[in-house]
This record gives C-alpha cells, sequence and structure tokens, in this order.
C-alpha cells in the first residue's frame, strides 16, 4: 500500500530538530519517527496520518551508548541490533541484551531504535487492521467512544506489547527526555500509564533522548518470552527478571517486569519481598507466584482468554525466576 | 514536491527526483528497474524487500528512499560480478535452494550479510539469521544448507 504524502524532514542536530519541531507544530502537526518500522506501517495501513514526519536519524547523540560515570547511557536512536550486540550490555544487562534479541526478525532489529520500542504503541485486534469493519462502531483507538474487548468500558485497553520496556523495568531505568524547559529525567516505571490511547507520559514537543541504567555489581538478570512466531509476532507475554545478590551470595533485591497484559509494561511488586533472602530465585514456590500475580487481572485480546495469559505469565515468570532455564 | 535524492546503489550513484514519501523498494523498481528486490507483504513482516545498507539487512518497504541517502545500499543485482554469481548464490543452485525463487533474493542478501560478519556461522546462526524472510514454499532447510556450504568452503580454503 502506498504511503500518502507527507513531509519529511531529517535534522541533523537537536538544536535543528526543536525548531522544525516547533515550525510543523503550528503545520499541521509531526510524528517523529526513528527506525521507521512501526511509524510507516501505521501510516500505510491507514492507523495514522500527518502531514509531517520528522526522521531523528540523523541525529549522532541519540544514536549513543556509552559508560557515563556510573550509568550506562543508552540513546533513543541506537538500534535494537546494536543493543543485542553490545557488549557493555551482553555483560551488564543480559535482560537487555536478550529483549533486544527477542524483537522481531533481524530486518527489524537493524532497523527499529530503543526509543521507538519504548514508545511503541498498544496493540488491539480491532484496532491494528487495514479497515474497520463498516458495521462496528468505532472504538475509543478509532476515535469512537467505547471499547470492543471489555463491554462497557472506559477507556481503551490495548496492549502494551513491546520487549525491552519489560527489561529495563526490571533493571531499574531512568528515562531522559528534552522539552522546551529543558532536560528531565525519572524512573521509567513513571513514564507509562495503564491507557492504551495514550500508554506514554510524553507530550508532543517533547523528545526520549534516552536511558539510564546503573550497573550493579553481583546483578543477575534475564528475559523470557512466549510468542506465536518468533521472527514475527509480538510477545503475547513476556518477563524480566532482575535480582542484586550480597556478598554471601543472597538476593538483596529482586524486580520482575512483565510486558503483554496491561495497557502498560508492568511492574510486580509483590515480588520484591519474596525474592529477598533467597539464594537463588528458582527456590519461590510455584503456588507463591500465581499468588503474587494475582493483581494482574488480563482482558480478553488477540484471541487469548485472560486465563490463558494469567497462565502464561505464570509460567514466564518460573522461567524467568529460574534464569531462562527451559526457555 | 519532489526533491534531489541522491543513493549509491551496488557501486553506482543515481541522482533522483522523489517524493518525500516515496520507499526505497519504489525506487529500486519503479524508478531504476532493479526488479530483483520484491515486493510482498509490504508491511515488514516477510522479507521479500530485504536489502543491505551499509552491509546489514533492511527492509526496503519500511524505508523512505531518503532516508537511504549517504549509506550503501547492495540488491541482489549487486552480488554477481563479472557475471558470475557469487559463491553465495552457487550454493543456492547448487544446493536445490529454489523453489518459486520469490523469497530468494531478500533470503540471500540476509544471508549474505551474515556470511560477511561471521564467515563461520552455526546452522542455529544460520537460521536465526534467516527468520526474517518468510517462504510459503516453506523451503528452508536447504537454504540453510547453502549458507553452511558457503562457511565450509572458505573454511576450507583456510
Amino acid at each position: 500500500m502506498n504511503l500518502k504524502p507527507f513531509n519529511h524532514f531529517r535534522p541533523g542536530s537537536l538544536d535543528e530538530l526543536a525548531v522544525i519541531m516547533a515550525g510543523t507544530a503550528a503545520q499541521g502537526g509531526f510524528v517523529l519517527m526513528g527506525g521507521g518500522t512501526d511509524v510507516l506501517v501505521k501510516i500505510k495501513q491507514r492507523l495514522l496520518t500527518t502531514p509531517n514526519i520528522i526522521s531523528v536519524s540523523g541525529i549522532r547523540v541519540l544514536a549513543e551508548l556509552e559508560q557515563q560515570g556510573s550509568d550506562i547511557f543508552i540513546g533513543a536512536g541506537v538500534t535494537l541490533r546494536h543493543l543485542e550486540e553490545s557488549a557493555l550490555i551482553r555483560d551488564n544487562f543480559p535482560a537487555l541484551a536478550q529483549a533486544a534479541a527477542a524483537v522481531g526478525s533481524p530486518q527489524l532489529r537493524n532497523m527499529g531504535t530503543v526509543g521507538g520500542n519504548i514508545r511503541l504503541d498498544t496493540r488491539c485486534l480491532y484496532f491494528n487492521r487495514p479497515e474497520w469493519p463498516g458495521d462496528i462502531v468505532p472504538c475509543f483507538k478509532r476515535g469512537g467512544d467505547r471499547c470492543h474487548v471489555v463491554k462497557g468500558g472506559k477507556r481503551c485497553y490495548a496492549l502494551f506489547c513491546a520487549d525491552t520496556p519489560a527489561a529495563l523495568l526490571a533493571l531499574d531505568a531512568r528515562i531522559v527526555i528534552a522539552g522546551p524547559a529543558g532536560q528531565i529525567e525519572m524512573p521509567l516505571d513513571e513514564f507509562y500509564r495503564d491507557d492504551g490511547l495514550a500508554c506514554c507520559r510524553i507530550e508532543a514537543n517533547e523528545l526520549i533522548l534516552g536511558v539510564k541504567l546503573a550497573a550493579q555489581p553481583r546483578q543477575e538478570s534475564c528475559y523470557v518470552r512466549f510468542s506465536g512466531r518468533g521472527a514475527i509476532d509480538f510477545p503475547l507475554v513476556g518477563v524480566a527478571l532482575a535480582v542484586e545478590k550480597d556478598g554471601s551470595g543472597v538476593v538483596c533485591r529482586g524486580r520482575l517486569a512483565a510486558t503483554g497484559v496491561q495497557s502498560r509494561p508492568v511492574l510486580l511488586p509483590k515480588f520484591e519481598e519474596l525474592l529477598t533472602g533467597l539464594k537463588h530465585p528458582r527456590e519461590l514456590a510455584q503456588q507463591k507466584i500465581v499468588d503474587a500475580l494475582k493483581d494482574i487481572k488480563p482482558v480478553r485480546h488477540h484471541g487469548l482468554s485472560p486465563a490463558y495469559r494469567r497462565h502464561l505469565l505464570a509460567v514466564m515468570a518460573e522461567r524467568a525466576l529460574g534464569m531462562g532455564e527451559g526457555r | 514536491m519532489k526533491q534531489p535524492v541522491k543513493l549509491k546503489i551496488n557501486g553506482h550513484d543515481y541522482d533522483l527526483e522523489l517524493a518525500p514519501q516515496t520507499t526505497l523498494l519504489e525506487v529500486l523498481r519503479d524508478h531504476l528497474g532493479l526488479t530483483g528486490t520484491k515486493e510482498a507483504c509490504d508491511g515488514g513482516e516477510c522479507g521479500a524487500c530485504t536489502v543491505l545498507c551499509d552491509g546489514g539487512p533492511i527492509l526496503s518497504c519500511l524505508t523512505l528512499a531518503r532516508e537511504a541517502e549517504g549509506k550503501a545500499i547492495t540488491t541482489i543485482e549487486g552480488l554477481a560480478q563479472g557475471g558470475k554469481l557469487s559463491p553465495l548464490q552457487e550454493a543456492f543452485v547448487t544446493e536445490g535452494a529454489i523453489q518459486c525463487g520469490f523469497c530468494t533474493p531478500g533470503m540471500v542478501l540476509s544471508a549474505q550479510a551474515l556470511l560477511s560478519r561471521n564467515p563461520h556461522p552455526s546452522k542455529e546462526e544460520a537460521t536465526r539469521a534467516l527468520s526474517g524472510n518468510l517462504c510459503r514454499c516453506t523451503g528452508y532447510a536447504k537454504a540453510i544448507a547453502a549458507v553452511l556450504k558457503v562457511a565450509k568452503n572458505v573454511a576450507g580454503h583456510e
């Protein structure tokens, strides 16, 4: 399907980008594009229209991945392939390297970026189709007034399905955002909200610069996911685990996060307490895992019943706690 | 409004006038007649439109032509030299890794990207490198055998 006409801008610096953003905001608005693997598909499928595309692929500072003091900074324009292959990421944050490696195909990972994956739009079988069936009233995400997934629902329940945000949440990432007032930094957990229409707390005149991760000695992490087909599909459920151990090898802090279960990636806070004091996360009894996941209430999405998705979540959590064994 | 775009494809420089929304796939097939690059799903799922951008595999259906400025693009037409198939193309022929042939250009380029970075891939690495190229004849086994054959031949010369 051909792309409908739009203007295309490719600034070479953040300053130039700010000028173009301000100018196009007054001319019908704009959409920022990283690798284009999500934005261009949506434009082709007529799910997104914009008079102006601003590509950030020419801004070098966004493609940096480097140690900054005790932090590792990952620019929003770093490709998923770069993350997957970076020794710095593989050695310090295996969960993130594994999550990047799980995304789509080699081609998509070679094009898609960290910033794009963080801001990946929520998905729903009703929304992600080229043509809306004429006999169905439009849903919230199609500009209507209802949700067809949750009958009587007061908001959009489209699912968040990106892989790397689950790993970034478990690894305690901070997101760095630039806007007219300067730079702000916040825990990634605060960046998201459980709303299929707008799951990211970011204004139109703001830009994700990247994420920061603190390298922790004696940290172990992993990411596991379940999907219909590996190279094409988004995860039905993905779970990331990060644990820090004290000098005697006992877990002093553990975080488990999931994607594919709500309209945002979620931290599963009950696991923090359950994991503390364990020699190995896999010691956690299966029943305790199931009990700790009771607060997560997935809705019927993409052909999966809530019960089956909850089951998948428990299985993925168990595999993550086993550091990916049985993956 | 059309704008000037300079592209480097298979070592040749092209000066073109293109609308901003023109994809690299459209340029290759409709403007330059390089029809070895195929259009199938047109949505980033099948890999038929795969080309190499600075040696790495990308989907030309999801790449705006202007985004390819300053990069070296290689299509399937760029692999054979002097009328002689590349070792990888030769291996696809001798291993019978071609059925209907529609997915073959993309698959060969994905394999070429792998072999350029890793001349001795394992079977698992070869399988993973081709995972973004769907073959509706389901002819995957022989394509992977062709990749491993090239890797073995390279090893034999060392």
